[in-house]
């Protein structure tokens, strides 16, 4: 009992310090207060309609079964592709602290493990809350009651809770036990059997909303974790009945069983997780340092181990061969990566989705999927391959000048991204049987995309320089979003309106945006330039 | 089981060999620590001393061999109880203070009246003015003096102390080695990892020397000394002389 005395305590300690650390930087509290107004705005809006509405919305039965065909995939996908990754790999996480500290310590192991499992319980019913806050007004307006938000966030933490233990199983049993073989066999029976029973249900389906019905087959709605979450969240549209709490008894129980099985049969795991810890460790330097962290995923893809790169890189240039030789090893080359299929993929289905259920106008399209790579642009626009050399000693102590520096470092990416954009929207109007005004429109939106791109990779420093410490950035990050949107709209809006107003072309328009774009990113690097001696390295503040 | 031939020893270690895929870190190891000795454990980067270490205080699973902590299997509860360690990387908990860590260190070993030695270990390291800060605000060289007095405090009568000089000012080895000498004083076993090898010359028992998973050399100074027919040899001579390619 002295052992969970111990290791309540520590998370105890810890608890507290995170309440002393807000007193001793109250600063921080303005990120907990953005964070919270975001949640307020985004959910008062919501609620205030739904006061105002007499009579609830009642849902189209075609999009529950959408919504809930969409969610057994989503987490059929998430739970198979965990599971059969902990046939190698184990996804456990536990701190470096509690590694060098906490292991050595004459704390039993499976004490250790088993605390570990417990206190996920609270720290994932309270991770589930903000999506299901998010979405209950929506729910509520759809009529749906307060007993049918609850069994839908049952669902979201019957899903988190139940998906760590079942995977260290797969791994104890896959690896230590060495069953890889009989647990790989079970993993793709289990999936042909869903693939097999949803197929089966819709065997006589004429059409695509039938198909989707596919996720009420026996074989599924029976079916361990995957079924009966799924009832769970089937009860929240559609109201309980003796087959949900059966769902929820048998997710109880085995998760009960599950963790036992992992207690009992986690012997001498500390080896199993330390992997995983020392990832997690890094991944947090990353992302205090400003580097970037989507980046890592996708080079895992593909990744070469001996990148070959010839001829000389003298001065700046030595960052172009950074980056050569970054790009080689994680893609095709330097100048397709892994993002590059995935683009033409996507612009093909999207192009064709269009096309043959004329859902909107090729230009309509085309504005829709660059709006979205827009907003994501913005959105990431605090990481980038400077801010990431930023982070590093190697920008500051390298022979050559600052523009020089950042324009080996963004050519690469600046011309990876263009490469992307066309691809996506090139593929999209081939696909979408675009006239030629639409080809003319693809071209011009790429254009216009990819100059935001240019501007936004020069704004870095800029931002670093006006706030030094990667908290203040943290923290001030809306407010710098804000100033970017400013810097971009109001150029591009003066001189394309500009444009627009004396020639009353809409070609013209957008010229004039293009042509501001990439000014106002010429100006930021040319700006950077002279504030570089303002920029000292920072680690870890 | 090497119980019965090891009785009495603070550390044995038999035939112990851990693979990582097809790369033999650490390659049929024999050898054992009597109490109260000091050993220094040498050898170049990559040769496996780390993963000896870890694998000894539990972190990493033998591929093969047997290991005893004070007659007690690795990994065991009395084993751990034994035994405290000091990581290469000092990665602590960055939400707990100074004094917490000594704090949680001291009621996972069960010592009592620990204070005053925390006290006296701050002090003699200069971070006693830190103990409620947190270590995320400490530099390394900090969280490395903070880690030391963790193993220190925790009152083990066998210390794993991996790299324990790496990111410590002159003065703080200076302290650490006088440490050592201490904690030798009273009884204590000392299995220490280092490239830094003027600091433990004069403190060292003997030392083992690795290369590539393999010990090349163990016994005390004056043994290795003689076994190259170099009276005069440092350590750093010793080193070079036995860890040199053929």
């Amino acid at each position: 009992m002295t052992d969970y005395l111990q290791m309540l305590r520590l998370d105890l300690r810890k608890l507290i310090n995170y309440i002393v650390e807000i007193k001793r930087t109250p600063k921080k509290l303005i990120s907990y207060f953005l964070f919270l107004a975001w949640i307020a705005l985004i959910l008062l809006p919501q609620f205030m309609g739904n006061k105002k509405s007499t009579l609830p919305q009642q849902m189209n039965p075609t999009i529950i079964q959408a919504i809930l065909s969409a969610y057994l995939l989503l987490i059929s996908g998430l739970i198979f592709s965990t599971l059969i990754s902990s046939l190698k790999k184990l996804y456990f996480t536990f701190s470096m602290g509690d590694v060098n500290l906490l292991f050595p310590s004459p704390l039993e192991p499976q004490r250790i493990l088993f605390w570990s499992m417990l206190k996920k319980i609270p720290a994932t019913l309270l991770g589930a809350v903000l999506p299901v806050l998010f979405l209950t007004p929506t729910l509520l307006r759809w009529g749906i009651g307060t007993q049918g938000v609850f069994f839908i966030y049952a669902s979201f933490v019957s899903l988190a809770l139940i998906i760590s233990p079942l995977a260290f199983l797969i791994f104890l049993l896959s690896v230590r036990y060495q069953k890889e073989g009989w647990m790989r066999s079970v993993l793709v029976c289990s999936i042909l059997w869903l693939v097999g029973s949803w197929l089966w249900q819709v065997r006589e389906s004429t059409n695509l909303v039938d198909l989707l019905t596919g996720y009420q087959a026996v074989g599924i709605w029976q079916f361990p974790v995957v079924g009966w979450i799924l009832r769970l969240a089937y009860a929240g549209f559609n109201g309980a009945s003796s087959d949900t709490y059966w769902g929820l008894l048998w997710i109880v129980l085995t998760l009960s069983l599950v963790s036992f099985a992992v207690y009992r049969l986690a012997k001498d795991y500390y080896e199993d997780v330390l992997g995983r810890a020392e990832k997690m460790y890094e991944a947090r330097k990353r992302a205090k340092s400003g580097r970037p962290q989507f980046s890592e995923v996708f080079a895992k893809f593909g990744r070469k181990n001996k990148p070959a790169v010839k001829g000389t890189y003298a001065g700046s240039r030595a960052f172009l061969f950074k980056q050569i030789a970054n790009y080689r090893s994680a893609g095709l080359n330097e100048y397709l990566g892994v993002l590059a299929p995935l683009a033409l993929a996507v612009g093909l289905v999207v192009g064709f989705l269009v096309s043959s259920k004329s859902i909107m106008d090729p230009s309509g399209g085309l504005f829709t999927i660059n709006g979205i790579i827009a907003y994501m642009l913005i959105l990431t626009s605090s990481t980038s391959s400077i801010s990431a050399e930023l982070a590093l000693p190697y920008i500051y102590v390298l022979p050559g000048t600052f523009y020089k520096k950042v324009l080996a470092l963004n050519a690469l990416p600046v011309l990876r991204f263009a490469i992307n954009i066309f691809l996506i929207n090139l593929s999209y109007t081939l696909m979408a049987k675009g006239d030629k005004e639409a080809w003319v429109t693809a071209v011009i939106i790429s254009l216009m995309v990819i100059t935001v791109y240019f501007e936004l990779g020069n704004s870095v420093i800029v931002g670093n320089v006006l706030l030094p410490s990667a908290l203040d950035r943290k923290l001030f990050f809306p407010l710098m979003l804000m100033i970017q949107i400013l810097v971009i709209v109001i150029p591009a809006g003066v001189i394309g309106g500009g444009l627009y107003l004396s020639f009353q072309s809409e070609l013209a328009l957008a010229l004039g945006i293009i042509v501001a774009n990439v000014g106002v990113g010429l100006l930021l690097l040319r700006f950077s330039e002279k504030l570089f001696s303002y920029i000292e390295m920072r680690e870890y503040t | 089981m090497i119980e019965a031939n090891y009785a009495g020893t603070m550390l044995a270690v038999q035939n112990l060999s851990k693979k990582f895929g097809k790369h033999m870190a650490v390659d049929r190891l024999n050898f054992s620590l009597h109490s109260g000795e000091v050993v220094g454990l040498l050898g170049p980067n990559g040769a496996g001393k780390s993963t000896l270490i870890k694998c000894i205080v539990g972190l990493l699973r033998p591929t093969n061999g047997e290991i005893l902590i004070n007659g007690h299997i690795r990994g065991s509860r009395a084993a751990r109880q034994t035994s405290a360690y000091v990581p290469e990387i000092p990665q602590l908990y960055d939400m707990l203070t100074v004094w917490q860590h000594l704090q949680f260190i001291t009621g996972a070993y069960e010592v009592k009246q620990w204070e005053e030695k925390a006290e006296e270990l701050l002090k003699m390291f200069e971070i006693w003015d830190k103990k409620d800060e947190f270590t995320k605000a400490l530099s390394k060289g900090m969280r490395q003096k903070l880690s030391l007095c963790c193993g220190v405090v925790s009152n083990a009568q066998m210390l794993f102390l991996d790299e324990p000089m790496v990111g410590l000012d002159p003065k703080a080895i200076k302290n650490l080695k006088n440490l050592i000498q201490e904690l030798k004083d009273e009884g204590k076993t000392l299995f220490i990892s280092t490239h830094l090898l003027d600091p433990i010359e004069t403190v060292c028992n003997r030392v083992i020397v690795l290369k590539k998973g393999k010990i090349i050399a163990q016994g005390s100074l004056e043994d290795l000394r003689h076994q190259l027919g170099e009276e005069n040899a440092s350590l750093e001579e010793v080193f070079l002389e036995v860890t040199a390619d053929d």
